[in-house]
């Protein structure tokens, strides 16, 4: 009895190191792949596409990346870093100035902004609508812009920026413009006590979005006490 | 009665006066017929006897010689597989181990303490700041949105 249960002992014995010895995985092949980083930053991407078990170095100024993992792992870390390293789109903006007159007759507008001038002659009281500038911005992805001038045939000095101008997906394209801002300082020929020319300024400040092949028309009545109207006029696109 | 008779009828365990008259008169009938009696009687005892100790001793025997056959076979089974896993040890000890890369750790940064200024903030009256109302307007172009702002604060400087 004794010898048949040394030998069931043994017998089991025996199994268990052959079912360890299948158990025991297959060591992977350990690879180290460069990645060229070609329009975003090197070190976002690497800490985007942190994974355990795997070496990530990375350097921005020579837009680079090193991974070094199981080949697999390494591939895999590849085909990310390909889909987040896109140029990233630039912004467009063209911007009408446009005063609206309760005197006059004929608009002075470019043939782009007809349809625009139709419907502002649909809604408000205005005779005249007469394009004082027109400019295009164009800017990066979530970046600021601005520009500033003086109105042809006026004395009148203009600034207008935006903070940010950033894209969202879909189809139109929309560019969601954040603190827009138009400010227009008209002299009034007098000086203040301290002998400085004084100013009057008018302006608005909003945030708009902006579809492509949509005008966005921006308007404020009774400026400066006036009965004009100042408007803006903003289209936008974006360029890959 | 004649012993021939006799004897038949004790074979036959016939019992009667003739019988019995004859037995009396004949020694050898009668002794034939003591010496059936007797072996009548211990046939009948052997069908009564269980015979414990020889079926026992049988079984027993035949049970040992099956077991040591078992054993056998057991025992070379285990010396078989005993056999092949010493030699899968001896594979695995002796397959070299591929050496693995540096690995590279990083060492977190020492946690540096965010001085909190700890005075109570001041509460301040809200501000009112002139927002200006932004009305959208309709229109019968989609690809035209007018908006229009309502009392913007201006100033003169």
């Amino acid at each position: 009895m004794r010898m048949r249960r040394l030998l069931w002992t043994l017998i089991g014995a025996a199994a268990l190191v052959c079912a360890q010895e299948k158990k025991e995985p297959q060591r992977e092949k350990i690879s180290q792949k460069f990645m060229e980083v070609k329009y975003a930053d090197a070190n976002r991407i690497a800490s985007l596409i942190q994974t355990p078990g795997v070496s990530i170095r990375s350097d921005d100024s020579m837009h680079a990346i090193i991974v070094l993992g199981t080949s697999e792992t390494v591939a895999a870390l590849e085909d990310m870093v390909k889909k987040l390293d896109v140029a990233p789109p630039n912004v467009e903006l063209t911007v009408y100035l446009v005063s609206g007159s309760s005197q006059g007759a004929a608009d002075e507008l470019p043939q782009d902004l007809a349809s625009a001038a139709k419907q502002l002659h649909g809604l408000f009281q205005y005779k005249r609508y007469r394009m004082l500038e027109s400019f295009v911005l164009r800017g990066r992805d979530g970046r600021e812009g601005n520009t500033s001038g003086i109105l042809p045939g006026s004395s009148s000095a203009y600034d207008f920026r935006y903070r940010s101008a950033t894209v969202s997906g879909g189809t139109p394209r929309v560019v969601h413009i954040n603190g827009m801002g138009l400010l227009v300082r008209t002299p009034t020929g007098g000086r203040n006590q301290k002998g400085e020319m004084e100013y009057r300024n008018a302006g608005l400040n909003t945030d708009i979005d902006v579809a492509e092949g949509q005008k966005v028309v921006v308007g404020k009545s009774s400026v400066n006490g006036s009965d004009e109207a100042m408007i803006l006029i903003v289209t936008a696109k974006v360029v890959q | 009665m004649t012993c021939q008779e006799c004897e038949l009828a004790l074979a036959r365990e016939e019992s009667s006066g003739a019988v019995n008259e004859h037995l009396s008169a004949c020694a050898a009938c009668r002794a034939q017929a003591e010496e059936m009696q007797a072996n009548s009687q211990a046939l009948r005892a052997f069908a009564t006897d269980e015979l414990p100790s020889v079926r026992a001793g049988v079984m027993a025997e035949i049970h040992a010689a099956r077991r040591m056959r078992w054993d056998w076979a057991l025992a070379a089974a285990a010396i078989l597989v005993v056999v092949f896993a010493a030699s899968r040890m001896w594979r695995i000890w002796n397959t070299p181990v591929p050496e693995l890369p540096p690995v590279r750790i990083a060492v977190a940064p020492p946690e540096v303490p965010i001085p909190v200024e700890k005075t109570r903030p001041r509460r301040q009256a809200p501000v009112q700041h002139a927002e200006p109302l932004l009305v959208k307007m309709l229109t019968s172009d989609p690809d035209v949105v007018i908006y229009w702002l309502i009392e913007t604060k201006e100033g003169t400087e």
